[in-house]
């Protein structure tokens, strides 16, 4: 029996995980949402923000990554749209402006007017050196927006320069360039309060940004959009997935706690080996 | 139960499917669009590439007399000279060019925000528990990579301190990465039982 | 760029200006880069023409093609491109990354084994902070959530502060080395 286990047909694994993922969302148990405090200082520090300050929201993200930003991209939109502030987005991944098209598509900024009240600048390259080149110098770095219209003269970037001149960047970040990149080249030398939208693998990396005040907020992958979601009063992906997050964990968990039981009650069984790894 | 109508979400489907076939067994279906969206992803770099070119490059140096602009684009051309074998050497010219401007950037932002920042941000009062633990596990974990002793007796004690803050911070890690991994499946599913099937319970 | 940082001579902090927006030029040239690599590579399998590898390969270059031929010409906001895109990159790369969490499960089951303390230390944080980020985790106990973001809050910090200061360090150290010429892997050669 034990053998069979420690056996077992990996694919086995895959379905209990992929069930595990499908019937909640199915059939949703409505577990309560909380709000991290990470979250919830996000969401304080945009709703004391005047209206049309231009706040700057760069997709830093691959489609891979996406899939767990998007509802927490959308959810700060929604919340920027609602706040009438103006978005001024961009990239830094190569496809990071076209996944910004679908989040924009998705939010209030859908009812809103383009070049007034948000633009997509589009994609520079170069990682971490284009930050610190656009940083200085926003417009020369995109005289072209994402969809091939001159950025010169255009309404929502009235009175910006280089980012001194906005009030909050948000990086919605799934790798390199960054959180990291952002606080190097403009959050600290250029002391602009930062913050961001992040996949959870990069959550425990972002404590010491946040501990000492060089970030101040996030939105950590679809747990904080849960979260943001319930502090805006606008119920979407976020909150629907979490059930599924709940019981995923608890099946993953279940895995770890089976195989070591196994490997455990098999190392103890009389006539078997002992030994193998430290103690 | 409505399912969606759409081409667009029929194909982002079947291609979901196709790639998640894979886990049963390797097969024709996942293998082309596998292919498939490789070549996207080329394409699409090759046409935000020539965007850039176009705008930050030609356009400047032909419509606004910048001709300076010609070193870049001639180091940017010299790249492509690693495919051919006889002067492959020379496209070190344009990666040295681009190391050091890394470098330098690194170098002047990694002191303040990396170092000093976290340093100063460490030196906080011991007069709680919490407190105690971030600044000796700072400690430790720095002490831990300093070979100049050996970690043993009185002087290991601060570095296997260390070690554990270290464990717990790799437990950390795994636990956000099963985090992250299942939120990133739970947004494939979204699309498949809500865009494409329309049975998402909310 | 480094001495930018330390003098404020304007012909400086131009020149630094002026090197940094060629590095980005040069960056969009490094951009078609891998798409050279991989015409060539699957320009190779066609010719080889081995069982169905011809047909992905093919499939792959139409691909490629098509996206740089329509984004070239009619810009990546155009209809048709932001289709193709949202049609067949963004399921295709999603789904590779999402695939990951039936693997993490899988090598979950098999390798992770407590054998001694520090692998301990590792399974209980990393069991508090699945159960402290969902809701099932509340449920359950209330010590879940308050634990594990002590866990995130102070020890994880503590060592990931150390990592980074550690990394940060080390970091400097490399540069400086390329910038010395003693570290030369990243032309292609040795080291010394």
């Amino acid at each position: 029996m034990l053998q069979k286990l420690e056996k077992m047909d990996r694919r086995i694994i895959y379905l209990v995980v992929f069930l595990s993922l499908a019937i909640p969302l199915i059939w949703p148990i409505g577990l309560p949402i909380s709000v991290g405090p990470e979250t919830a200082s996000l969401y304080k520090f945009i709703d004391s923000l005047p209206a049309r300050t231009p706040v700057v929201i760069s997709f830093d993200t691959s489609p891979g990554g996406y899939g767990e930003l998007s509802s927490g991209a959308i959810a700060l939109l929604n919340h920027l749209a609602k706040k009438d502030l103006r978005c001024i987005g961009m990239g830094f991944f190569d496809t990071g402006p076209s996944l910004m098209q679908s989040a924009l598509a998705n939010s209030l900024y859908k009812g809103k007017t383009y070049g007034t009240d948000y633009v997509n600048l589009g994609y520079v390259s170069g990682g971490e050196n284009a930050i610190s080149a656009v940083a200085k110098d926003i417009i020369a770095k995109f005289p072209k927006d994402f969809t091939g219209k001159s950025t010169s003269g255009i309404p929502v970037m009235q009175g910006i320069t280089t980012m001194k001149d906005v009030s909050l960047i948000v990086t919605v970040s799934s790798g390199t360039p960054g959180v990291a990149e952002w606080i190097r080249q403009v959050g600290d030398p250029m002391k602009v309060p930062m913050a961001t939208v992040l996949v959870a693998v990069n959550i425990p990396n972002m404590t010491p940004y946040l501990n000492a005040k060089q970030l101040y907020g996030m939105i950590p992958s679809m747990k904080g959009a849960a979260g943001y979601e319930a502090l805006i009063g606008m119920k979407a992906l976020g909150t629907s997935g979490m059930d599924a997050q709940s019981i995923s964990h608890l099946a993953i968990l279940f895995f770890v706690i089976l195989g070591n039981v196994i490997s455990y009650a098999s190392r103890n069984k009389p006539g078997s080996a002992k030994g193998g790894g430290r103690q | 139960m409505k399912i969606s109508t759409s081409v667009g979400v029929w194909i982002a489907s079947l291609a979901t499917l196709a790639i998640m076939s894979f886990v049963y067994k390797d097969n024709p279906f996942y293998r082309l669009v596998e292919n498939l969206y490789v070549g996207v992803s080329a394409g699409h770099a090759i046409a935000l590439g020539w965007g850039n070119i176009r705008d930050l490059g030609y356009t400047p140096m032909v419509k606004k007399g910048q001709w300076s602009l010609l070193i870049p684009i001639a180091l940017g051309i010299l790249l492509y000279t690693r495919y051919y074998k006889p002067v492959a050497w020379v496209s070190r010219i344009p990666i040295a060019f681009m190391m050091g401007i890394g470098t330098g950037l690194a170098i002047s932002g990694t002191v303040g925000s990396q170092i000093v920042n976290q340093v100063k941000a460490n030196f906080i009062a011991l007069n709680t528990f919490s407190n105690f633990v971030i600044v000796l596990g700072t400690f430790g974990v720095l002490s831990y990579f300093f070979f100049l002793l050996e970690h043993k007796g009185p002087v290991g004690v601060v570095p296997r301190f260390g070690r554990y803050v270290m464990m717990v911070a790799f437990g950390a890690a795994f636990g956000s990465t099963v985090m992250g991994r299942m939120s990133l499946f739970i947004g494939r599913l979204q699309v498949i039982l809500g865009d494409w099937l329309g049975v998402l319970g909310r | 760029m480094i001495l930018g940082f330390f003098f404020t001579y304007k012909p400086l902090a131009q020149a630094s200006q002026t090197v940094q927006n060629w590095g980005v030029l040069v960056s969009a040239f490094a951009l078609g880069m891998a798409s050279v690599n991989l015409i060539r590579v699957h320009l190779r399998r066609i010719s080889k023409g081995q069982e169905l590898d011809w047909l992905y390969s093919g499939a792959l270059l139409v691909a490629l093609a098509g996206m740089a031929a329509l984004g070239i010409a009619k810009g990546p906001s155009n209809k048709t491109y932001t289709f193709w895109f949202d049609a067949l990159f963004t399921p295709g790369q999603a789904t590779v990354y999402a695939m990951t969490g039936f693997y993490i499960a899988s090598a979950a089951f098999r390798a992770f084994r407590i054998r001694n303390i520090e692998s301990a230390i590792l399974l209980i944080s990393a069991a508090f902070v699945m159960l402290g980020n969902v809701s099932v985790g509340e449920a359950l106990w209330k010590g879940f959530p308050t634990y594990g973001k002590w866990l995130m809050d102070v020890p994880n910090l503590a060592g990931q502060r150390g990592m980074m200061i550690g990394a940060g360090i080390g970091g400097i150290a490399g540069g400086l080395r390329v910038l010395l010429g003693i570290e030369k892997s990243y032309l292609g050669g040795s080291g010394s």
